[in-house]
């Protein structure tokens, strides 16, 4: 039907046909991409596994006392007068001596006659048992009541109080509990007579005070809040005799049992990104205990704390298993739906996107209409630099049709703009709708807009415990929550159920809301998307441009397919990012997985794993260094794998090292056709003259299927890409297992070493060794993952060098032989729709695009915006408000070229109201201390210094002031590394520094101490930034300029790399080399050495 | 007095992108209008009051939303279709829009006033036509009128608009697809009609495979001049007939009636027109009357009448009647009925027995009693005698 939509938004009806042409073109390989992911993430089903450990945590619980205790001297008792002689009036002024108790005086306060015996009241008590001398007679006394005293007691209007306990008589008074809180000096009626007791403080206590709850579960009260890993049940009854009422945060009462992630052995050494990450920091509802969803081993997440990488779960998981994250496919069928509506059923406010389908330099670009503002809400202050260029981008933005998009490198003041967009469409009358790709980003625009002068009502779709707790209240649960809790006591909606009166309260709250925010991943929850139940998958994602413009922060951390989602609900596209930061995080398991199962549209396989495997291996051993004299490779495979390789190595001769194809002979079972390089397994028995070939190919090629009988046969003399005995066959003590390790033991080293990574392999056996566990660990879709992440993280690099060799190595991936549906054409078009799908952000694409020589369809989507419309549309921010100028001088003049990133005029006037004053011995803002580590995941001796400086920091804010400044209150300092196992290092340090093993924030005083990754680190900022390069001879993906941007931009005030300067000095990155030699370079007790010349 | 009229209203299908508006409950919306009705308007102080819990600028927003969707104007005031939604309260049904390739299934038909929207499907094809399938519409369904469904009684919709961009024509496709029948029950005794529509329509989507939708339409109900329309009917459709408004009857031809006994007996006669006509409302195709008043349009007609009633009652019960029992037995014939608002007389004893002469029972019955009557009548009691009291029904 999609030509109906077209026709309704075609300004003509001539160019109709050729908008749904360019669309369907310009969203095909989107769509082509979409399929791909989800019928990867249904095959796979879950990714990553993590093991885990119980992670008690105390909840703070707030108490309440529902009694009052107050004491009361002891009553006097009443005694009757045993053997007291008949007659005789007893005198009041003597008192009775005790002489059982040597003597003790106690004073009769009374004395009545009942019948023939008086009553006497006494001072103090006495026993039945006492030795009574009194006035000069011998008696005794038997109290007139044996029963425990009893008090009464009203209020003073004449209510009775219920009396809970009445303790024993201790030192003259009597201690007594009743039910409900008193103040603290009360006026009572005590058996009848009005008096004035002093209401005890019921957590006041020298010691503990043990008290039980409903279940008799033993508790330990010391003040009003009880910190406790188990929340008591009911009421508490402490042994005082006062009850307690329990009260926990809602989100701390749900029950359920914390589990700690731990950080995967198997993580990458090289790895930036800790795979915990992605249970912590997406929208998961549940994680498995198998690889495959089950309901027995299916667990709900129910709460996240992201910096501490634990999850609360519905229940405990088994012991000794892992955890396995759901491989979630909601938000891809999402983004399908997205592209499919773009495509085929775009509404007129799309008009837009469409545009941005279109050819650019046939579209019809509107200009943007004038704007004049006339009053501005958060860039008031003219002078500040950069606010005239904020300004124009609002107006631009509040102007434009279609899309504005602002570039904001780090410190720009891109926060202040989006902000002042919002309240200048607020106040308009419009609805917006923001979204980012973190929670921080949103978080941080939405505390700086509530309660300012344009009232807005927002609401933040997300997960609770992912908000910031500043914003919490305007969580849309929250929100609803509180909104039915108002609604359900008045008359008006008494006839409503609950469910009925919570659904009018979301609604009401939608439609009420101005501002509507959420992550790129979180918005996908919002009622509006819901999907209609009789349309199910094929739903369009928009019936209604519910919101006039969508404003997108991070833009440069989110792909196209994810902008497309939110973009669908409104009429125009506000875009901010800054792409010389870090793009999208491409996640490697994702891509991999695509790469592996590549399909078509139609979900048939194009390239089986048999075919990929022989790639690999083709790839691998033909290349320099390898394929050589001397090393010859006995290659055992499965025998679809060696069809396909024959294959491969005939259909591309030359693999462009100046060598031939490699040799090869093939042992085949049955009989062979010598023109195929192939020799019979009975040939081979038989010992035939053909089978000396054997003794000088490259490559001999064995099926897993006959290896076991072939290896009696074989030379010694040949390598082996993998261990035979595991899975093949071949026994343990089968003599070409001796023979060859024989021949590997005593053949002389290369002299020609092959070197790869930082490594030099001369031995025969490294190089087997090497080889074998190359084939054992790596696949054809990660060895192509990791080169087009690396090359899409090298584009703004000045490594040619570098990108070529990525681009040379992908292209000796590519399968050589196949059809038109897996020869080399086709699946060079699926890498290419993979590459320029999953890695640009939407950001980049419409700013540079993705190169003309890769878009196969023209459109912004592929080639930017044409340069007219662009200048229109686009903004950037070249103040940065941020660092000091002796942190911003490297990254201004090395990423933007002095474009951007110039000094604003209000970093002055900071830094003079702060007296940042540490380690003035470094003469430089941006220092190097130059560090010699060992290789390897870890390098510790770069953590050492990190916790060196890291004390001498805190001995110096022990003695300075907290930062005069209104926020944050606290110096601010961050350790970070690139790496995750160097992170996690680092978080041992700090956590022996300041006790205890919490996971990321330290707080001391007036000093907050992070530890993260730089890609985790974007778009936070710290006072002091300490940096460690870790690696000590090899560049690893520090070359990528973006990181290299985020990691030295991050710090205000003072920048301390610390790594092996000599290495990076040389290390042929330009990028580094500049970072190395025109930083200052400095030793951690303060000798500074004069700074090496550009 | 009951009509049923009938006819065939052509169905047509449109297919086009349109913003709709389906009703749905909303009862937050309801309660608002609801409580904005006494002022006649919607202000931030009545959805703080009565929606509490929001801020001034959510109630601001939500204050645009009803106006977005139409209960309430730019100032504030509600719409008619506010003030209805206020009237009914938590039981209100709100508009929320939506846009889309809709078919509309419509009829055309005076009746309709125009074009009648009967049933709205979503169209969620995946199956793509051609651009050169497209044509412009031209008639389209009226747009912000409430409008229930014939096929699902309990759906009600509305369009609100058909998106164009730089007001190009409206493209879609048009079809037609049959006939329904239209029925209408008219009460003229309660003045009330009853009109619905009969058949099926085709199901919706591609794939229908011939199945249909039996239409389910809830009667509605037309305010018409009911005795107007009569005075037409028989003015255009029954010959020799005038419609009496004031008494509400249809004055007749005794020779028109004459061949009827019910008729003459009941004074209601049923009649079936072709072609007739409601004005303002079109063409049908036939209207069955049942149970019309009827009265003789001449005096003549009435004496006629009255005669034919006689001469049935004494064929009826053959005996003796006294020329005083024939008067007395006439006037009851006469008295209460249209008859009697003619002059009406007795016959004579004469053209009685004239009229008898060949019914021996009846004849002997009249003139024994005259001819061996002891008394013997005067010659003026035999004659033509005037009822004594006349116009009374």
């Amino acid at each position: 039907m999609r030509q109906y939509h077209f026709s309704a938004l075609a300004e003509h009806p001539g160019i109709a046909m050729s908008l749904q042409t360019q669309a369907q073109e310009a969203m095909r390989p989107f769509r082509r991409f979409l399929t791909q992911a989800i019928h990867t993430a249904k095959e796979r089903q879950s990714k990553y596994e993590v093991k885990w450990q119980p992670a008690p945590r105390e909840v703070e619980v707030t108490l309440t006392a529902l009694d009052s205790a107050f004491d009361i001297p002891i009553p006097p008792v009443r005694y009757r007068l045993i053997d007291w002689p008949s007659g005789k009036e007893p005198n009041l002024n003597e008192p009775l001596v005790l002489l059982n108790r040597r003597g003790q005086n106690v004073r009769v306060t009374a004395a009545n006659r009942r019948g023939n015996e008086y009553e006497i009241e006494t001072e103090s008590p006495v026993s039945s048992d006492d030795k009574i001398y009194w006035e000069g007679e011998f008696c005794r006394v038997e109290p007139t009541s044996t029963e425990r005293y009893q008090p009464s007691i009203k209020d003073e209007s004449g209510r009775p109080v219920v009396v809970r306990q009445v303790d024993p008589p201790a030192e003259n008074r009597i201690r007594i509990v009743v039910e409900g809180v008193l103040s603290r000096v009360a006026t009572v009626r005590l058996d009848g007579v009005l008096c004035e007791v002093h209401i005890q403080d019921p957590f006041e206590v020298r010691s503990m005070i043990h008290a039980v709850d409903e279940n008799d579960r033993p508790f330990k009260i010391n003040g009003r809040v009880l910190r406790t890993i188990e929340i008591p049940t009911g009421t508490l009854k402490g042994a005082n005799g006062i009850r307690y009422k329990a009260e926990s945060k809602k989100e701390e009462r749900r029950p359920g049992a914390w589990v700690e992630l731990l950080l995967p052995e198997r993580v990458d050494d090289e790895a930036s990104v800790d795979p915990r990450v992605a249970f912590c920091d997406g929208e998961i509802d549940e994680v498995w205990t198998e690889k495959q969803k089950r309901t027995d081993s299916t667990f709900r997440v129910k709460r996240v704390d992201r910096e501490r990488y634990q999850l609360l779960l519905d229940r405990l998981p088994p012991g000794g298993s892992s955890l396995f994250l759901p491989a979630e496919t909601a938000s891809l069928h999402k983004q399908r739906r997205a592209v499919e509506q773009l495509s085929k059923a775009p509404l007129p406010h799309h008009r837009g996107l469409i545009r941005l389908c279109e050819n650019p330099d046939r579209a019809r670009w509107l200009s943007p209409e004038p704007v004049h503002i006339q009053e501005w809400f958060s860039l008031v202050d003219e002078t500040r630099s950069g606010t005239q260029e904020q300004r124009r981008f609002v107006e631009k933005a509040l102007g434009t049709h279609d899309v504005a998009i602002l570039e904001g490198p780090p410190g720009s003041g891109k926060t202040t703009a989006i902000c002042e967009i919002v309240q200048q469409l607020v106040k308009q009358g419009k609805r917006v709708l923001m979204c980012a790709s973190t929670h921080v980003a949103i978080d941080n625009v939405l505390e700086r807009l509530v309660g300012g002068k344009v009232p807005i009502d927002a609401v933040r779709v997300g997960q609770l415990d992912k908000v910031d707790s500043n914003v919490q209240k305007w969580q849309i649960d929250e929100r609803v929550e509180s909104l039915f809790a108002t609604w359900r006591e008045l008359p008006t909606f008494q006839e409503f159920g609950d469910g009925a009166l919570r659904e009018m309260a979301e609604r009401t709250i939608v439609l009420g809301a101005n501002l509507t925010c959420g992550t790129t991943m979180g918005i996908l929850k919002h009622p509006l998307l819901a999907t209609r139940r009789e349309e199910g998958g094929s739903a369009p994602i928009s019936t209604y441009p519910h919101f006039d413009v969508l404003l997108m922060d991070e833009a440069s951390k989110t792909l196209i397919q994810e902008f497309l989602v939110p973009a669908l609900l409104a009429h125009r596209q506000i875009i901010v990012g800054d792409i010389h930061q870090l793009p999208p995080f491409a996640d490697r398991a994702d891509l991999v997985a695509n790469l592996s199962s590549i399909v078509d549209e139609q979900e048939r396989q194009v390239f089986d794993e048999s075919h990929q495997r022989a790639c690999l291996l083709r790839h691998r051993l033909r290349r320099s260094g390898i394929l050589r004299a001397g090393l010859r490779w006995l290659i055992v495979e499965p025998a679809t794998v060696l069809d396909y390789l024959v294959r491969e190595v005939q259909a591309n001769p030359d693999p462009g090292n100046g060598r031939a194809l490699p040799s090869f002979v093939r042992i085949v079972r049955g009989r062979a056709a010598s023109q195929k390089q192939e020799i019979s397994l009975a040939q081979l028995q038989q010992r035939d003259v053909n089978s000396l070939r054997l003794a000088a190919v490259d490559w001999v090629l064995v099926s897993e299927d006959i290896i076991a009988e072939a290896a009696p046969y074989l030379p010694g003399n040949l390598l082996f890409t993998s261990e035979l005995t595991f899975r093949k066959n071949v026994p343990e003590n089968a003599s070409l297992l001796f023979r060859q390790a024989r021949w590997v033991d005593r053949a002389p080293d290369l002299n020609d070493p092959v070197r790869e990574r930082g490594k030099v392999r001369s031995k025969l056996s490294d190089v087997q060794a090497s080889e074998r566990s190359f084939f054992t660990e790596h696949t054809w879709a990660g060895e192509v993952a990791w080169r087009l992440t690396r090359a899409h993280e090298l584009r703004w690099s000045q490594n040619d060098k570098e990108r070529t060799k990525l681009k040379d190595g992908i292209g000796s991936l590519l399968p050589h032989s196949g059809n038109e549906r897996d020869g080399e054409a086709a699946v060079a078009d699926h890498l290419g729709d993979i590459s320029d799908i999953s890695l640009p952000s939407i950001l980049e694409v419409l700013q540079e695009g993705i190169g003309e020589e890769r878009a196969r369809r023209l459109s912004s989507f592929t080639v930017g915006l044409p340069e007219h419309a662009r200048v229109k549309r686009f903004e950037v921010l070249t103040y940065q408000h941020r660092m000091h100028p002796e942190i911003s001088e490297f990254a201004r003049d090395t990423f933007y070229h002095g474009k951007a990133l110039k000094d604003a005029n209000t970093i002055g006037a900071r830094d003079k109201d702060l007296k940042w004053n540490w380690r003035p011995d470094f003469r430089g803002r941006r220092v190097w201390v130059d560090v010699l580590g060992g290789k390897g995941r870890v390098n510790e001796e770069e953590v050492r210094v990190m916790g060196d400086f890291v004390r001498d920091f805190l001995e110096w804010a022990d003695g300075e002031d907290p930062p005069n400044r209104k926020n944050p209150t606290y110096w601010e300092v961050a350790c970070l590394t690139f790496y995750v196992r160097q992170e996690e290092a680092l978080r041992e340090m700090l956590a022996g520094i300041f006790g205890g093993k919490p996971r990321f924030r330290y707080q001391n005083r007036h000093v907050e101490v992070v530890c993260g990754t730089v890609d985790r680190f974007q778009g936070r900022e710290a006072d002091l930034v300490l940096l460690s390069m870790r690696n000590v001879n090899r560049v690893g993906f520090l070359d990528s300029p973006n990181r290299l941007n985020v990691a030295v931009t991050r710090a205000r005030q003072q920048l301390v790399v610390i790594g092996n300067q000599q290495y990076f000095q040389s290390c042929n990155v330009s990028e580094l080399e500049a970072l190395a030699k025109s930083t200052h370079v400095v030793s951690f007790n303060g000798t500074s050495t004069q700074r090496r010349p550009k | 007095m009951n009509g049923i009229l009938e006819t065939s209203v052509p169905v047509e299908k449109i297919t086009t992108f349109a913003e709709m508006a389906w009703l749905e409950l909303r009862p937050e919306l309801g309660i608002l209008c609801q409580a904005a009705r006494p002022a006649g308007k919607l202000d931030a102080p009545v959805v703080e009051k009565t929606l509490p819990g929001l801020a001034r600028a959510g109630a601001e927003n939500l204050i645009s939303w009803c106006r977005a969707v139409g209960l309430c104007y730019s100032d504030g005031r509600l719409t008619p279709l506010g003030d209805k939604a206020g009237e009914l309260g938590a039981k209100a049904v709100c508009p929320i829009p939506e846009q889309g390739v809709y078919t509309f299934w419509i009829s055309t038909h005076d009746f309709f006033q125009g074009t009648r929207l009967l049933h709205v499907d979503r169209v969620r094809s995946e199956r793509d036509g051609r651009l050169a399938e497209l044509a412009e519409i031209g008639r389209l369904p009226s747009q912000n009128v409430q409008t229930r469904s014939v096929i699902e009684p309990s759906r009600w919709f509305e369009v609100r608009s058909f998106p164009r961009a730089d007001d190009q024509p409206v493209q879609g496709r048009r079809e037609e697809v049959g006939m329904l029948t239209l029925r209408g029950n008219i009460d003229f005794s309660a003045g009330t009609t009853a009109w619905q529509l009969h058949g099926e329509l085709p199901a919706a989507g591609e794939d229908r495979n011939g199945r249909t939708r039996a239409i389910d339409m809830k009667a509605e109900s037309v305010a018409l001049d009911l005795n107007e329309l009569l005075a037409i009917w028989s003015r255009e459709h029954i010959p020799n007939t005038v419609w009496d408004k004031q008494r509400r009857r249809l004055l007749v031809q005794w020779s028109d009636v004459s061949g009827s006994e019910d008729c003459i007996k009941t004074f209601r006669a049923d009649f079936t027109l072709h072609n007739v006509r409601i004005p303002k409302h079109g063409m049908f195709t036939s209207v069955q009357l049942s149970d019309v008043p009827i009265a003789p349009l001449s005096p003549d007609d009435a004496r006629r009448w009255a005669a034919h009633r006689l001469h049935k009652e004494l064929l009826r019960a053959p005996r003796y009647w006294s020329r005083k029992e024939v008067t007395s037995m006439f006037e009851k014939q006469v008295q209460g009925t249209p008859l009697a608002e003619h002059p009406q007389w007795v016959p004579s004893q004469a053209d009685l027995l004239k009229e008898h002469a060949n019914s021996p029972s009846v004849f002997w019955g009249l003139a024994a009693p005259v001819d061996l009557s002891p008394e013997r009548l005067g010659a003026d009691q035999l004659l033509a005698l005037p009822l004594r009291s006349v116009g009374g029904t």
